[in-house]
């Protein structure tokens, strides 16, 4: 295994943004070099697997024909260039999926059979060859960014970080307001809303104990993380969410038009 | 269609869908249950309890009104393994709806059945 920190000097590496070192980290703790052209990647489910191919995807400029192997035994071909995916065809299909104009449609079918040539993967082998470099391709196949728009899966996030960082992402991107306590009930960071945030200061105050004893009673006193969220009507008004992981707790308010925004994420982070 | 088949029928409509309940909140009982599998009457009553802390419990009075609304109407929670989802009745305040699933189960998909489910059930009654 070549680590790419190890390589990387140690002072550019110092002074280099956190999400720079975290991606270097990634990449060295991730990706396996194993022969000339072959790579793995390697996650712990199928979910993590398919971001960190999606990743790879947008990581590539030059045009890639990649042969794929996954743990599961499924075979099947990439063709990638300026961060689309091109083209994906399954060993013994007998043929590759078509290219419908709507992009947004050929995003959902190759998202489809993306998902389906990775079920059940937890590692991949990739075997890169070049490819023929002279077409225009940028409208063919779909970005890496729609596919995993698509999937439902964030590009963006961090390989490697906290309960705590993934919640506190969630909650700035789609809440109003959130305050986040520390282990001792101390307010440790304030997002959003000003005025809001003073009225979860309110809550935290008042009523946390309450909200704590209706969280242990409904997800069970053994959970190490969970969440809720209270709603006064499904459509209007706010939701108050609440959550607890890494000994840090979280308040937030949350707009009803974005909760749904929201929920699949908090199911993604919490249910797994 | 009767209370039973309402809730055979949410439940067979969500892949994941484990426990689906109708209960009285004033009165903290399940007053019928469609589960996958046969609950002990202990697990049921612990649901109903769970159900009313968080809807009816000491914190709701004060959250409500500054989310917009006279009561808790929808609890989400999600934990490891397993997220619950409860619903009360917009036709009637007693009335709610308790639902458990896995994480195969889009939670959006399970509110907005279980609310459709049991506004048909408050209004049979």
């Amino acid at each position: 295994m070549t680590s790419v920190l190890a390589t990387y000097p140690t002072d550019a590496a110092q002074n280099c943004d956190a999400r720079t070192l975290a991606r270097l980290q990634r990449l060295g703790q991730r990706v396996r070099l194993n022969g000339l052209g072959h790579r793995k990647l390697s996650e712990s489910d199928t979910r993590a697997l398919t971001t960190a191919l999606l990743r790879d995807i947008d990581e590539t400029i030059l045009p890639r024909h990649v042969r794929v192997t996954t743990n599961a035994g499924q075979r099947f071909a990439l063709d990638i260039a300026g961060r689309r995916l091109l083209r994906l065809v399954v060993q013994g299909s007998g043929g590759s999926v078509g290219q419908p104009d709507d992009p947004i449609e050929a995003a959902k079918i190759l998202a489809g059979e993306l998902k389906r040539a990775l079920l059940r993967a937890t590692e991949v082998t990739l075997q890169s060859a070049r490819m023929d470099s002279t077409q225009d391709r940028s409208d063919v196949g779909c970005s890496a960014a729609a596919l995993a728009a698509a999937m439902g899966l964030d590009l963006e996030a961090l390989a490697g970080e906290s309960l705590s960082d993934k919640v506190t992402r969630a909650l700035a991107r789609h809440a109003s307001a959130t305050l986040v306590l520390d282990g001792h009930g101390h307010e440790a960071q304030a997002l959003g809303d000003g005025g809001l945030t003073d009225r979860l200061r309110d809550v935290a105050e008042d009523h946390l104990p309450d909200i704590i004893q209706a969280m242990q009673q409904t997800l069970g006193r053994s959970q190490k993380s969970g969440c809720m969220s209270f709603g006064a009507d499904g459509e209007t008004g706010a939701h108050l969410l609440c959550a607890f992981c890494d000994r840090n707790r979280f308040l937030a308010y949350v707009d009803a038009r974005r909760i749904n925004a929201l929920l699949p994420v908090i199911q993604d982070i919490f249910a797994q | 269609m009767s209370v039973i088949d309402e809730l055979d029928k949410l439940r067979a409509t969500l892949p994941g869908c484990t426990l689906v309940a109708f209960g009285d909140l004033g009165a903290r009982i399940v007053l019928c249950a469609s589960a996958s599998e046969k609950r002990p009457q202990e697990e049921l009553d612990a649901l109903c309890k769970a159900a009313s802390l968080s809807l009816d419990g000491p914190a709701s009075g004060q959250i409500a009104p500054a989310l917009g609304g006279g009561k808790l109407a929808q609890v989400v929670a999600v934990g490891s393994g397993e997220i619950k989802v409860f619903l009360r009745s917009h036709l009637d305040d007693c009335d709610a709806l308790f639902c458990t699933f896995t994480d195969q189960t889009d939670i959006r998909e399970m509110v907005a059945a279980g609310r459709s489910t049991l506004h048909r059930i408050s209004t049979l009654q």
